[in-house]
């Protein structure tokens, strides 16, 4: 890991995926897991910013439609790259996540390294 | 043909692991304490008859079937998610949710047996 690693956000419901993403994440980033949108947004209301969220979709108290939608109509956050990774295979849950301002899409099972490829893109852009 | 399929295949997780050691007992680990109150979530869910929810904690436990090669389960699981969703029962479901549990049932038994004592 770099002495400054940028600082991922994994909101899961589903403790096995928060711990694969964490596995797979922790080596490059600082990463951060959370178990719904709610607790996200308590996280960064409470001082928290990260550079990148992977979100899930279906999650209890607040689900990561409208976690999205908090975060873009907030002054504070509304610049945060954001992925949205979700078994949700429908292209009209895609197209509403990217209209609500999501930045990128992947579906379960995901590969990996696509994931951290396109985690890296984002972040690359956000410099 | 998924009867005949390994019970579970850990080929996923060790090519994730990257040579990291304790990558897949961490992995195990995890599945070994949450997804077995998932299994019993969905069984009690389909036997109250609440196939929404039913279907909500198929599609958490997609992607831990598909991570761990439980090739058994791909459709079954998927199949279950499905009706969940449209909240529809037919003769085949009860099949499924038990199919479901079993083989889940002796995943972790056999998972529980790679786990250091």
């Amino acid at each position: 890991m770099s002495l400054n690693p940028k600082h991922v956000l994994i909101i899961d419901d589903e403790p096995v995926m928060r711990k694969l993403l964490e596995q797979i994440l922790k080596s490059k980033y600082h990463v951060t897991t959370l178990e719904n949108g709610q607790e996200a947004l308590n996280w960064m209301y409470s001082g928290n910013i990260p550079d990148l969220v992977v979100a899930d979709l279906k999650m209890p108290v607040i689900d990561g439609f409208e976690y999205i939608q908090r975060v873009r109509e907030s002054g504070f956050f509304s610049d945060v790259p954001l992925i949205v990774l979700s078994g949700e295979e429908s292209s009209s849950e895609r197209i509403k996540c990217l209209k609500l301002g999501a930045n990128d899409y992947l579906i379960k099972p995901f590969n990996p390294e696509e994931l951290a490829l396109r985690i890296e893109n984002l972040l690359r852009l956000k410099l | 043909m998924e009867q005949h399929s390994p019970l579970f295949d850990l080929n996923q997780l060790n090519e994730l692991a990257a040579g990291n050691p304790e990558f897949v007992g961490v992995m195990v680990d995890t599945f070994l304490t949450h997804t077995p109150s998932q299994v019993e979530q969905l069984v009690l869910s389909f036997e109250q008859g609440d196939l929404k929810r039913m279907g909500e904690v198929a599609h958490k436990l997609k992607p831990s079937i598909d991570l761990f090669g439980i090739e058994r389960l791909q459709t079954t699981v998927r199949s279950i998610e499905q009706k969940g969703k449209a909240e529809h029962k037919d003769e085949k479901l009860s099949l499924e949710v038990e199919q479901l549990n079993s083989v889940m049932g002796e995943v972790f038994s056999e998972l529980k047996k790679l786990l250091p004592k």
